[in-house]
């Protein structure tokens, strides 16, 4: 199974998120919570499938419904195996 | 000297048609210029690009529509309309070119003209339209909600499509429901009908071929995305206008159930052709309107037109169901006047004058807000549900037909029927002749158990000063009132035998109104599972206890969620969702 290193997730997240909302990457921090960026259900399936193309991977639809921030996503990929 | 005269449209708008039999006719009816207004000065022309229908659409069936019409027929064989819309784009001859990636779409009546008029506002604009879905709710819901196209074929009828295109407004869904108003404005993702002047179609290269999932994925975001983006372009988005999405099996993205799965897909397709987030357009906009149709459609209907026929109807029988003529009570006053002369007691009539003014005031109150005064003081009127209950029983009624909720009218519980006089005026005002009025009544009052509880000492009261109506005197006044037919059912007998076994198939409006516990629960348990999506539920002895119990039971067993609306001080209501 393919695994991530977490600062190249981190800095892809936090890159395509500032784009999603025309924000400067400094803006996307960690604990930046999805509620804040004013993501929706439809949102999240969108970013899922960037992120899929990106790292050619498959990951579960609720990865970005189960997580409030980038912090406890990053945790949530480690356990399932992706990040090393 | 004399040139010859110019005759390059002014306008090309370019349709993409894949397997639209049943919609296209519709969306080229709703270009053509007998339907779109202030077109007159203008030459215009429609091309559709069919691509790959087994039975491609011919120009010849369309040749009463007075349309510049030729159909093209692209043969790359994609489930994608990216080259069917590059293709169209090729060969359109107009200065400008509206773009409509999905052919079951149709225009409202002044899509053509604005989008001229408004890009003549900017040298380099981008005119974007509001985009609309037919039906009441998202058609990806359609399985829950049970729309199908013959939903929306009535849905249509109910309107007299096409007579005036701006009512397509009332029967659909999409900007106008999104939670804050501006979303209306705001030009958002994508435009599915989009204009844009030639040189900028060449500018911007069309759509980009690279988009080739079914639907073509967000090629039309993407198209909007790059030529909103283009220098010193401006957007300027259509108030008022919009196009409507037919239900259909072959659309792209939202109109489907496994929507999301797609999104998922297309947002992929879009990650790897561009690299970056997909993302609606955030840049200021203008806000072009020419007509206020739609403002006067949503807010006041009826504002400043005249009266029609069936409203003045409606409102009569109200009055004559309310009995606020009061004639025949006045009659009855006189006859007690002299009932009490006769029996040489006018000395109680003196006496009665110093607290009349005080009673008069308490029936007339207790009458118009449905109220029982005294078990023994029944109201004169048809029904005792008062005029606010009547005219929302009467807009329930009216929003069933206008929205084409399919099934019956019940009513249980009758008394004199007034309630089931006005569901039955309204079909007749409408010319319904599809739908039955059920009536469910014991014909001889309440009954004395209510489960365990003996009620008989408020019950006899109550029958013998009035509750109690046989079925023949209903039949007499539906008769009066000229409104007796077939499709007025009766249920005679007490609810628990005779709804279960009742032949009803489907119930659009389930009006309760048995007051006992019993009576509630045994009509919710017999019938509520028969009651469509979009159809109501109206309870109107909510503020009694024993049918408070009731309902709020069989709501938590049931696991309702849908909220009750209050209707005034007595009743409650909710929309059946699923
Ligand atoms: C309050 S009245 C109905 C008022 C009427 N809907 C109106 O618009 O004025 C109640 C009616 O429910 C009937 N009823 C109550 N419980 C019943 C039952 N279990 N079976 C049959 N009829 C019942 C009574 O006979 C009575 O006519």
């Amino acid at each position: 199974m393919k695994t991530f290193d977490a600062a190249q997730v981190q800095s892809w997240f936090t890159r395509y998120l500032a784009d999603f909302v025309d924000l400067p990457e400094s803006a996307v921090t960690l604990d930046t919570t999805f509620a804040k960026l004013g993501f929706d259900s439809v949102d999240s399936v969108i970013i899922s499938g960037a992120f899929e193309e990106a790292f050619d991977v498959e990951v579960d639809a609720t990865l970005f419904l189960r997580n409030d921030d980038l912090r406890s996503l990053i945790e949530d990929l480690r356990a399932s195996g992706l990040i090393a | 000297m004399s040139a010859a005269p110019d005759l390059t449209p002014v306008l090309t708008v370019v349709v993409i048609s894949f397997e639209m039999a049943r919609e296209l006719p519709r969306t080229l009816l709703s270009l053509s210029p007998g339907y779109q207004q202030g077109m007159e000065g203008h030459l215009y022309e429609v091309i559709v690009v069919d691509n790959g229908s087994a039975t491609p659409p011919v120009a010849a069936d369309f040749a009463g529509l007075g349309l510049d019409l030729r159909v093209l027929h692209c043969t790359t064989g994609t489930r994608s309309p990216v080259d069917a819309l590059n293709m169209g784009l090729a060969a359109s001859r107009g200065g400008l070119v509206c773009c409509m990636i999905d052919g079951a779409r149709m225009a409202s009546p002044g899509l053509l003209s604005a989008s001229i008029a408004a890009s003549r506002l900017h040298p380099r604009p981008i005119v974007f339209s509001a985009s609309m879905m037919l039906g009441h709710h998202p058609q990806w819901r359609a399985h829950e909600t049970g729309y199908s196209a013959a939903v929306e074929d009535a849905l249509l009828d109910s309107i007299r499509w096409p007579e005036d295109g701006y009512r397509l407004f009332e029967v659909s869904n999409g900007q106008s429901s999104a939670p804050s108003e501006l979303r209306w404005y705001a030009p958002g993702h994508e435009s599915n009908a989009v204009t844009l002047p030639r040189a900028l179609w060449d500018e911007v290269g069309g759509y980009d071929p690279g988009f080739q999932t079914a639907g073509g994925g967000f090629s039309s975001c993407d198209l909007f995305s790059r030529s909103a983006h283009l220098p010193g372009v401006q957007v300027i988005v259509l108030g008022g206008e919009a196009t409507f999405h037919q239900f259909h099996g072959k659309s792209a993205s939202t109109a489907h159930r496994d929507g999301l799965d797609q999104l998922r897909v297309f947002s992929q397709e879009y990650f790897r052709l561009r690299n970056c987030a997909f993302k609606p357009v955030r840049k200021p906009f203008w806000f072009f309107q020419m007509r206020n149709q739609v403002l006067q459609k949503t807010t006041n209907p009826t504002k400043g037109a005249a009266i029609p026929p069936e409203q003045r109807y409606l409102d009569l029988l109200e009055q004559r169901l309310l009995n606020s003529g009061a004639r025949e009570v006045e009659a009855h006053l006189r006859a007690l006047v002299a009932v009490l002369r006769a029996e040489g007691r006018a000395d109680l009539l003196k006496q009665s004058r110093a607290g009349r003014a005080y009673q008069l005031r308490r029936v007339i109150g207790a009458e118009q807000q449905g109220l029982l005064l005294d078990p023994t003081l029944l109201p004169s009127a048809l029904t005792m549900t008062g005029r606010r209950r009547l005219q929302y029983l009467r807009r329930c009624v009216e929003t069933v037909l206008n929205q084409a909720i399919p099934g019956d009218l019940v009513e249980c519980g009758i008394w004199r029927g007034g309630s089931a006089m006005m569901m039955a005026g309204v079909l007749v005002a409408r010319g319904d002749q599809e739908r039955k009025v059920w009536l469910a009544d014991s014909f001889e009052g309440l009954p004395r158990q209510d489960g365990d509880y003996d009620t008989t000492a408020q019950v006899d009261l109550l029958n013998a000063n009035g509750l109690a109506v046989t079925e023949a005197t209903v039949r007499a006044s539906f008769t009066e009132l000229g409104l007796m037919g077939d499709s007025i059912c009766f249920l005679p007998g007490w609810f628990c035998d005779t709804l279960p076994s009742a032949p009803i198939e489907r119930i659009a409006l389930l009006r309760l109104d048995g007051d006992h516990y019993s009576s509630t629960m045994d009509a919710l348990t017999a019938l509520y599972h028969k009651v469509v999506s979009g159809g109501f539920i109206i309870i109107d002895d909510y503020a009694l206890q024993p049918c408070a119990d009731a309902v709020n039971a069989f709501r938590e067993m049931r696991g309702i969620q849908e909220p009750m609306e209050r209707i005034d001080q007595m009743a409650m209501a909710w929309r059946k969702h699923v």
